[in-house]
């Protein structure tokens, strides 16, 4: 089996069983990590190296991989709300992502840090957004 | 309860609540960034300043939130702006303790406690839209 098959067949399972739940919830537990993460580099001022850095840019690595997922699965959908939120979930990663690999890579200066927040912001509405509609929905499926 | 089932107004303060969480937050950050206590600069001290003007209006919209799902019928809200509220004085208790003592543990309560406070009020809006 291919690698592109083995995808597919995981997100089209990720949707038909509304499974979507599963990946919106692990991303908001690691959103929750990475805030704790990055949050504690400045106000401890801890600098770029060591834990803090470290479990920050795995939980961003993690954060990014998941939204890509559930935007996939939102896409199998026929719900317009859970594909704009996914949407808008990859889109607020990548902005994210971008900012803090200018602010990692060289330009120092806060803006990006502050553009960072900014992102992690927007996932985190989209994600609590996800979860609560396919929760609501969730309860129309539990009677089937 | 009839303002609760004939208007959309659930809605709207808690979009109203997320767009001042969203400023409150902007302004939190720029402080932690670009403030160094004690402060000496105009542009310092305005920061810090908008930053507590937010948190002023997240808690009056907290309190808000927190009268409409207390007479609203669904359960799920009134625990949410509950929890809403609960995470809002964290916060500022945080924030107030960071104020006087300027230890960096309580602004990372503040921090933490922010999280909380930005899911239930999602949770809410959606839930209630």
């Amino acid at each position: 089996m291919s690698v592109t098959n083995f995808i597919n067949r995981t997100i089209s399972l990720m949707y038909a069983e509304n499974y979507i739940l599963m990946p919106t919830i692990f991303q908001l537990i690691v959103l929750i990590v990475l805030y704790s993460a990055g949050m504690a580099i400045p106000i401890f001022n801890l600098g770029l190296v060591g834990n803090a850095i470290t479990a920050h840019i795995y939980g961003a690595a993690i954060v990014v991989i998941l939204s890509f997922f559930i935007f996939a699965a939102a896409m199998r959908g026929d719900s317009l709300k859970l594909k704009a939120l996914g949407l808008l979930n990859v889109l607020f990663c990548i902005f994210a992502a971008f900012e803090g690999l200018f602010y990692f890579g060289g330009y120092t200066d806060p803006i990006y840090a502050l553009m960072m927040g900014i992102g992690f912001l927007g996932v985190l509405f989209s994600s609590t957004a996800i979860t609560v509609e396919v929760t609501q929905k969730s309860r129309h499926y539990m009677s089937i | 309860m009839a303002l609760y089932q004939r208007s959309r107004i659930v809605p709207i303060f808690a979009g109203l609540e997320l767009l001042s969480l969203t400023f409150l937050f902007a302004f939190g950050l720029a402080t932690l960034l670009y403030d160094k206590f004690p402060l000496i600069n105009a542009y310092q001290s305005a920061l810090l300043s908008l930053h507590i003007s937010f948190a002023m209006l997240t808690a009056f919209l907290g309190v808000a939130l927190f009268a409409l799902g207390t007479i609203s019928k669904d359960k799920v809200l009134f625990y949410l702006s509950t929890a809403n509220i609960l995470f809002i004085g964290i916060a500022a208790a945080g924030g107030l303790l960071f104020y006087s003592s300027l230890d960096p543990i309580y602004s990372y309560i503040m921090a933490l406690s922010f999280v909380g406070s930005f899911f239930s009020t999602t949770g809410f809006f959606f839930r209630s839209l």
